[in-house]
C-alpha cells in the first residue's frame, strides 16, 4: 500500500552524478495505486462513474471517502518530496494535495482526455491561476470581447498591472485573431461556447493559430463539458471549467478545474497553491459524486435545449433564438462532427424588449430566476441586468445582446412541462398584460 | 529542494527531451538599440523552450563603450558587463545545479571574471565555493563546468557567427564576419565582474567584489524552467551584450561613415541544445549554436547620402570588430580556478 503518487518512489535518485542520472519523469496524475485508473479510450459514461475512484483497501468502501483533513503524517517520502521539489506527489498538506482532490482530478482528466488536472475553489480560481501560471510579465494574451464577465474582468482589470497586455477579438473571426498575434503572444483564451450568444468558435482553427504563434490555447469548456466536446483532442493545450456549473450539476457547490498535459498543469497547481485557491475535500466529494451522472444529465439537457429552442423559434412572441443546432449567424463554420451536442443553454429575445422579458420571467412557474447555469433545475436570467449590466446599450448590441434577451439554462425536467410553462408565460407577458 | 534547486523539474526535462529532442532546443533573443537621442539600451526578446514560449520584459539603459565615462553614469553596465554576467552566471548555474543533482549542499558560491581583450590574454574565472565537500569534489565540479556550461563552452569553441542586414527596401543581406585577423580591434574596455549565487538558478552580478551595495544585474531562469523571472537568463545576457556592442559601434560611426545619424536596432539570437548541459544526450553539442544578429537602421535623414554598400561595410565591421563577437567566434584561453573562502569550516 503506497499513499504517494505512482512513479514517485522510482523517481528518487540519491546516487546521481549529473542531471542525466536523475530518474523522476512526468507521469499522468498524481494518482496513487488506490485510485482507479482507467483507459482514456473508455466511453465517457463509464469514465464519469468509475475513473479516479479511491478504492479504500481497508474498508472496501464503494466510492471515494471524504479525506477531511488539512494535514498528513510526515514520513521519509514526505522528506524526499521536500528535498527534490516533488511536492505534488505526496499528500503532505491539503492546500498542496489531498486524496479527495486526486480522485476527482483523475475523473475530470480522464473525461477530458488529459494527463493531469487540478481542482480549484471556483472556476475563476482555475482561470486566474492558469492565466498567471502560463504567462510572464511582458507577454500578450488574445481573448474574446464576450468572454464570461469574471474572466473579462480578470483580463481587463488585473492584467495591466501584472504586465500582461490583452487584445480582445471576436472569437469567430480567425483572421482578426491571427492579426492580433504578436511575437510575445503567449496565450489564446477562448470559450468552447460563449455566453449568452452561444457562439462556438472553431477550436481546430484556434489551435492552428496558437501553434504558429508558439502560444498556448486555453479553452473554457464550462458550457459544453467533455461529454459534448473534448478541446484537447482538437488541439487545445489546457481546458478550464467552472465546475460550479455542469460538472457539479446540482447548483450546490462552487469549484473549478484546469486540465491538460502534466507539464502545464504542474505549473498551474503551483500557482493555485500560492494563490490559495485549493478545493476543500468535502466539495471534492460533492463534485466527484455529481460528475458520476454527468453523461446522463448532459444527454437530457442537450435534448431539452434543442426542443425548447425549436419551440421558441416558432413562437410569435420571440424575436430571435440562439442555439447552435438552429444554425444561423455565427454558426456557419461549425463542424458538427466535433460535437456530441451543445448543452443546455438557449438564448432568445422576447419580442418587445427588456420590460416584457422581465414580465415573462415573473410568470414562469417551473424555472427559477437566478444567475448561474448547468444544474438539474432550469434557471433563467437576463444578461442585460446581470452578467453584462456594466456594458452600455451600444456595447451590448455590438456583442449581440439586444433588448429582451433571456438566457435559459435548461435542466433535466420533463421538456413538455418546460415548454408549456414557457408558452404560458410568454403569452401572459406579451398578450394578456399588454391589453 | 536542495539549494532551492528544483531537481525534480530538471529531471523531468531530461526525460522529456529524451522522448522528443526538439523540446531541448532553447532559443534566445537579445535586442539592442542605439539612438542619437536616447543612447544605448538592451532588452530580451521572447525565448522558446522547446515549444513553450517565455515572453519576459527586461530592459537596460547601458553605458555606451564609445562614449567617455563621466563620473555620474559609471553605475550603468556596458555591453561587456552583460556578456560577462552571462558567462559567469551560466557557470554558476551549471555548478550549483549539477552539484544539487549530486546532492551537494552549498553555503555560498561566487565567481570573479576578468576579460581584457588583449591578444592571447586569458579570460579568467575564479570561483569561491563554500560547501562541506572534499577538494576532489570541487575539482570535479569545476571540470563539469568546463564540459557542460553552454556559455563557457561557447567561449572556448569556435562558434560561427552570422549577420544579416534588413534594409526596408532591399532584400536581407547575410554574411559572415570579415576575417577577424584583418579587422580592427574593438575599443571595448577590459571587463571585470563579480557574481554571487543566491538560490536555485538565481545569481547577482556586480561591477567588482566590493560594490555589493551598487545596483546588481539579476540573473534567473524563466518560470517556464524552474526560475521565477527575477532576471534574464545567462544566454540572454550574452545575446544582449553582443547586440548592444554591435549597436554601439554602429551608433558611434554612423555620422563619420554614412554622413548621417541613425537609429540602429540589433537583434542577436542563438540556440542552446540543453541536452548538452544536462547530458540528456551524450553526443549533444554543449556550446551555443546558430548565433547571429540582424541589423536594421532608420534614419531621420530622408535620403541616405551613402549607398547600401557603405552601410553593409559598416555593419560588417561592427560585427567583426565586436569583442563579444570574438569571445563567441574565436576560441579563448580561459584560466579557471576554485578556492574555498577563508572562513569556510571545511577548508580548515
Ligand atoms: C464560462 C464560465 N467560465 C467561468 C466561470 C466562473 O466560474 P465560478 O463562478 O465557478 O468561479 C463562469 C461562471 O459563471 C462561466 O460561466
Amino acid at each position: 500500500m503506497d499513499r504517494t503518487a505512482i512513479g514517485f518512489g522510482e523517481g528518487h535518485t540519491p546516487g546521481a552524478e549529473w542531471f542525466d542520472e536523475l530518474r523522476r519523469r512526468r507521469i499522468k496524475g498524481p494518482i496513487s495505486t488506490q485510485n482507479r485508473s482507467l483507459s482514456r479510450s473508455l466511453a465517457p459514461e463509464t469514465l464519469a462513474v468509475h475513473a479516479g475512484t479511491y478504492e479504500d483497501p481497508i474498508t472496501g468502501a464503494v466510492g471515494t471517502p471524504i479525506f477531511q483533513t488539512s494535514t498528513f503524517l510526515l514520513d521519509q517520502a514526505s522528506y524526499d518530496a521536500f528535498a527534490d521539489g516533488a511536492l505534488r506527489d505526496v499528500p503532505i498538506y491539503s492546500r498542496y494535495g489531498n486524496p479527495s482532490q486526486w480522485s476527482v482530478q483523475e475523473k475530470i482528466a480522464a473525461l477530458e482526455g488529459a494527463e493531469s488536472a487540478v481542482a480549484t475553489s471556483s472556476g475563476m480560481a482555475a482561470i486566474a491561476a492558469t492565466v498567471y501560471a502560463l504567462t510572464n510579465c511582458g507577454s500578450h494574451i488574445v481573448s474574446a470581447y464576450d468572454v464570461y464577465g469574471g474572466t473579462y474582468n480578470l483580463l481587463r482589470e488585473d492584467m495591466p498591472s501584472a504586465g500582461r497586455d490583452v487584445t480582445f477579438v471576436d472569437p469567430l473571426d480567425l483572421d482578426a485573431i491571427r492579426a492580433a498575434v504578436r511575437p510575445e503572444t503567449q496565450l489564446l483564451l477562448f470559450e468552447s461556447l460563449t455566453n449568452p450568444m452561444l457562439k462556438a468558435p472553431d477550436i481546430r482553427g484556434l489551435a492552428r493559430i496558437a501553434e504558429e504563434a508558439g502560444a498556448l490555447l486555453v479553452i473554457d469548456n464550462t458550457f459544453l463539458t467533455p461529454i459534448n466536446v473534448r478541446p484537447l483532442d482538437l488541439g487545445a493545450d489546457i481546458v478550464v471549467h467552472s465546475a460550479t456549473k455542469y460538472l457539479g450539476g446540482h447548483s450546490d457547490l462552487t469549484a473549478g478545474v484546469a486540465t491538460g498535459r502534466r507539464k502545464f498543469v504542474d505549473r498551474i497547481w503551483a500557482q493555485v497553491l500560492r494563490f490559495g485557491g485549493t478545493l476543500d475535500p468535502l466539495v471534492c466529494f460533492l463534485l466527484e459524486r455529481g460528475i458520476k451522472t454527468l453523461a446522463l444529465r448532459i444527454r437530457v439537457q442537450n435534448e431539452n435545449a434543442v426542443a425548447l429552442a425549436g419551440y421558441l423559434a416558432s413562437s410569435p412572441y420571440v424575436e430571435a433564438v440562439h442555439h447552435p443546432a438552429l444554425g444561423g449567424k455565427g454558426h456557419e463554420a461549425l463542424r458538427p462532427e466535433d460535437y456530441r451536442g451543445f448543452g443546455g443553454m438557449v438564448g432568445f429575445e422576447v419580442a418587445g424588449g427588456d420590460e416584457r422579458a422581465l414580465r415573462f420571467m415573473s410568470h414562469l412557474t417551473l424555472p427559477y430566476v437566478a444567475t448561474s447555469l448547468g444544474g438539474v433545475e432550469s434557471l433563467v436570467s437576463m444578461p442585460a441586468n446581470t452578467s453584462h449590466s456594466s456594458l452600455t446599450r451600444r456595447q451590448m448590441s455590438t456583442i449581440g445582446i439586444n433588448p429582451g434577451l433571456i438566457r435559459f439554462s435548461v435542466g433535466i425536467e420533463n421538456v413538455g412541462d418546460l415548454v408549456e410553462d414557457v408558452q404560458t408565460a410568454l403569452k401572459t407577458a406579451c398578450e394578456v398584460e399588454d391589453r | 529542494m536542495r539549494n532551492s534547486f528544483n531537481t525534480a523539474s530538471f529531471s523531468e526535462v531530461v526525460h522529456e527531451i529524451r522522448e522528443d529532442a526538439s523540446e531541448g532546443l532553447f532559443r534566445y533573443v537579445g535586442r539592442a538599440r542605439h539612438s542619437p537621442l536616447r543612447g544605448l539600451s538592451a532588452e530580451v526578446g521572447p525565448a522558446m523552450f522547446g515549444r513553450v514560449k517565455s515572453a519576459r520584459r527586461f530592459t537596460y539603459a547601458l553605458r555606451d563603450p564609445f562614449t567617455p565615462v563621466t563620473t555620474s553614469d559609471t553605475d550603468e553596465p556596458t555591453p561587456i558587463d552583460l556578456a560577462l554576467t552571462g558567462i559567469g552566471s551560466c557557470s554558476l548555474m551549471t555548478l550549483v545545479g549539477g552539484g544539487s543533482a549530486k546532492g551537494i549542499v552549498f553555503d555560498a558560491v561566487s565567481v570573479d571574471l576578468t576579460c581584457d581583450h588583449a591578444d592571447k590574454a586569458p579570460v579568467t574565472l575564479d570561483f569561491a565555493i563554500d560547501a562541506e565537500i572534499r577538494d576532489e569534489r570541487i575539482d570535479e565540479l569545476i571540470q563539469r563546468v568546463r564540459q557542460r556550461s553552454p556559455n563557457y563552452a561557447t567561449l572556448v569553441a569556435a562558434v560561427p557567427v552570422h549577420w544579416a542586414w534588413e534594409p526596408s527596401t532591399a532584400p536581407t543581406r547575410r554574411g559572415e564576419p570579415a576575417d577577424p585577423t584583418r579587422s580592427r580591434r574593438s575599443p571595448a574596455r577590459p571587463g571585470t565582474r563579480h557574481l554571487r549565487w543566491l538560490s536555485g538558478p538565481q545569481s547577482e552580478s556586480f561591477a567588482h567584489p566590493f560594490s555589493a551595495a551598487a545596483t546588481a544585474l539579476r540573473v534567473d531562469n524563466p518560470k517556464q524552467l524552474t526560475g521565477v523571472d527575477w532576471g534574464p537568463n545567462p544566454q540572454e545576457y550574452l545575446m544582449m551584450g553582443y547586440a548592444a556592442e554591435v549597436a554601439a559601434h554602429l551608433g558611434a560611426h554612423s555620422r563619420s561613415r554614412l554622413g548621417h545619424e541613425a537609429i540602429w536596432e540589433v537583434t542577436a539570437r542563438c540556440t542552446e541544445d540543453v541536452s548538452g548541459l544536462l547530458r540528456a544526450d551524450p553526443a549533444a553539442v554543449v556550446h551555443l549554436q546558430d548565433v547571429g544578429c540582424r541589423v536594421s537602421m532608420s534614419s531621420p535623414a530622408a535620403s541616405h547620402a551613402r549607398s547600401i554598400g557603405d552601410i553593409e561595410e559598416l555593419v560588417d565591421e561592427a560585427v567583426s570588430t565586436s569583442a563579444i563577437g570574438r569571445l563567441i567566434s574565436e576560441p579563448q584561453i580561459v584560466d579557471m580556478a576554485a578556492r574555498r573562502p577563508a572562513s569556510s569550516p571545511s577548508a580548515r
